[in-house]
């Protein structure tokens, strides 16, 4: 659905130059749920800004929905552009319009018919549940209404593909979870294609299917989410998926914990998505014959399994510790013991 | 009781002046209205990083309404004489001020609406470019409207400065509440007269004003 070739953005200021995007090559399937991460400044906002043109390349190639969206000017890429929706991090809506008129604008632009807008709006409202507010200003509404209103107004035109640049940044956590919802939700109804931006990781791997670490406009790692999780290559993504796994403060409160249980080794337990907790645990008792003692931990349930981290005590006689440590590592479970921290 | 404290205003005289000075102020108004949203419009979008990006005409924009607005409006007036002469054909009646009070105030309404456009939020505007706007849609659907209460409440000052202008043009002849001041009033030396139209003037703003703020609040909703 888009494909991008040694793709850079290079911004010439008046001392020096920018490279923003740098070389980029990147394949996005049509109907995934593709995310772009990376800490501020590393260049996302500016890759998602360059699949509709609201910046041009230097160099390189973006191809969207099979146009070379770099040649078209004028016409062409206005009508490019309505099949590509845009979410933005501060909604970007009109204040002097109320939700229904907001979400009427890209019908507007588009030369829908009047009859034909009002039936499309009021099933743009359904779907992102804001009937009841047809006539509200965006000032009378909350951030993720706000943001409903900003998903709603870019599908109006039915595009193929939407961009989302931070759209869950601006949102507290719960609300962030009801937009994504809203987001996977939509992207199975109409199997269109998202292209997401963010710098948390909870949002990846909460709805996307694959992801692109990137890091000063390149593109450093990219994949299935959950080999890039598993397997993380460069530092950067391990930070990322540090951010994720690991509770920091977790970590400080077991220390003194090694001293009230002095009888066996603790060892930290980092669930990365391979299938639920329980079981594995479960089968190390059973099966090692090793006694696990809960200490503390935190893991959360997304769509492709359990992520987390669990810190055990393992109580036991050495080799059967050592075949407990074993066997969770054959079960994709990162064992790290801890006794000497 | 009116003839006994103000016994030299005649009130159909008064009455014609305080509708010449209406008519002068709302025909400006309207023109001042369209003529500074288009200026203002051109200083907006050609500035730099806009829609128009043009140094040139920008420049060439702004030294015009710098122009304009600072020349007081009294000389103003005398210096467009024979420009007003030759579009009007007479320097004399209300008619005759327009051309004058238009250039006076359309500048300074000029530099009002480019400040409401430049609080339009950049990334509203780049909403509607990502969706597919043409140049005209974005200042129709987005830039005008989503300036609206700027543009109502500079408006508004505008037309309370368009009425003392009036007053001072009627010095020239135009006619008005100003001229009636100045020659009924002050030279014949009838001060009841430069009272009754004082007061007139005031109630023409007051009213103004009124209208003003009720529009601009009307039309926020931030
Ligand atoms: N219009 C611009 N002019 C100059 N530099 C820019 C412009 N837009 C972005 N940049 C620079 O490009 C780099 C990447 O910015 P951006 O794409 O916004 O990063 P991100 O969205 O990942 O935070 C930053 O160093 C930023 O300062
Ligand atoms: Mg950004």
């Amino acid at each position: 659905m888009i494909h991008l070739q040694q793709l850079s953005k290079i911004f010439r200021t008046k001392k020096d130059e920018i490279t923003a995007v740098d070389n980029v090559d990147l394949s996005i399937r049509e109907g995934e749920i593709f995310g772009i991460i990376g800490y501020s400044g590393a260049g996302k906002s500016t890759l998602i800004r360059l699949l509709n043109m609201l910046e041009r390349p230097t160099i390189g190639e973006v191809i969207v929905a099979g146009k070379e969206m770099s040649t078209l000017r004028g016409k062409p890429l206005r009508e490019a552009r309505q099949n590509i929706g845009m979410v933005f991090q501060h909604f970007n809506l009109l204040w002097s319009r109320t939700v229904f008129e907001n979400i009427s604008f890209p019908l507007e632009i588009a030369r829908v018919p009047k009859a034909e807008r009002t039936k499309r709006v009021n099933e743009l409202m359904e779907l992102v549940g804001l009937s009841e507010r047809a006539n509200a200003y965006p000032s009378e509404l909350s951030g993720g209404q706000k943001q409903r209103v900003g998903i709603a107004r870019a599908l109006a035109n039915d595009p193929k593909v939407l961009l989302c640049d931070e759209a869950t940044s601006a949102l507290d956590p719960k609300t962030t979870d009801s937009i994504l919802d809203l987001l996977v939700d939509i992207n199975q109804k109409f199997g269109l294609t998202i292209v997401l931006i963010t710098h948390e990781m909870y949002v990846i791997r909460k709805i996307c299917h694959r992801v692109a670490v990137m890091e000063d406009g390149k593109i450093v790692e990219q994949g299935d989410v959950l080999d890039v999780f598993r397997q993380p290559k460069k530092q950067i993504t391990k930070e990322f998926v540090k951010q994720m796994a690991e509770q920091e403060e977790t970590l400080d409160t077991v220390v003194p914990l090694l001293k009230d249980h002095p009888s066996g080794p603790i060892v930290k337990l980092m669930f990365l998505g391979e299938g639920a907790e329980e079981p594995v645990i479960t089968h190390l008792i059973r099966q090692c014959g090793v006694s696990v003692n809960i200490l503390q931990g935190k893991i959360s349930r997304t769509k492709d399994g359990s992520y987390g981290t669990l810190f055990v005590q393992l109580q036991g006689n050495t080799s059967h510790i050592e075949q407990a440590l074993a066997f969770l590592r054959e079960n994709n479970v990162e064992a790290e013991v801890l006794t000497d921290v | 009781m009116f003839k006994q404290l103000l016994p030299n205003v005649n009130w159909s005289n008064m009455w014609e002046a305080t509708v010449e000075t209406i008519y002068m102020s709302f025909i400006a108004v309207v023109i001042t209205f369209i003529l500074g949203i288009f200026l203002g419009l051109v200083l907006y979008l050609t500035d730099k990083d806009n829609l128009w990006e043009n140094r040139m005409i920008h420049a060439i924009t702004a030294a015009f309404v710098n122009i304009f607005r600072s020349i007081p409006f009294i000389i103003l007036i005398i210096l467009l004489i024979p420009f007003t002469t030759f579009l009007v054909g007479t320097m004399l009646g209300p008619s005759a001020a327009l051309p004058a009070l238009v250039i006076g105030a359309a500048p300074f309404y000029a530099r009002m609406v480019e400040i409401g456009l430049r609080e339009v939020d950049k990334g509203v505007i780049e909403a509607a470019q990502s969706m597919g706007a043409n140049q005209w849609q974005i200042i129709f659907k987005v830039l005008l409207p989503e300036s609206m209460p700027a543009l109502v409440s500079g408006i508004t000052v505008t037309s309370i400065a368009l009425v003392s202008y009036t007053a001072m043009a009627g010095v020239i002849g135009a006619g008005g509440l100003g001229d009636l001041a100045f020659r009924e009033g002050y030279q014949r030396n009838n001060p009841d007269v430069t009272f009754v139209a004082t007061i007139a003037i005031l109630i023409i703003v007051f009213i103004l004003q009124w209208i003003g703020d009720f529009i601009t609040h009307k039309t926020d909703k931030r």
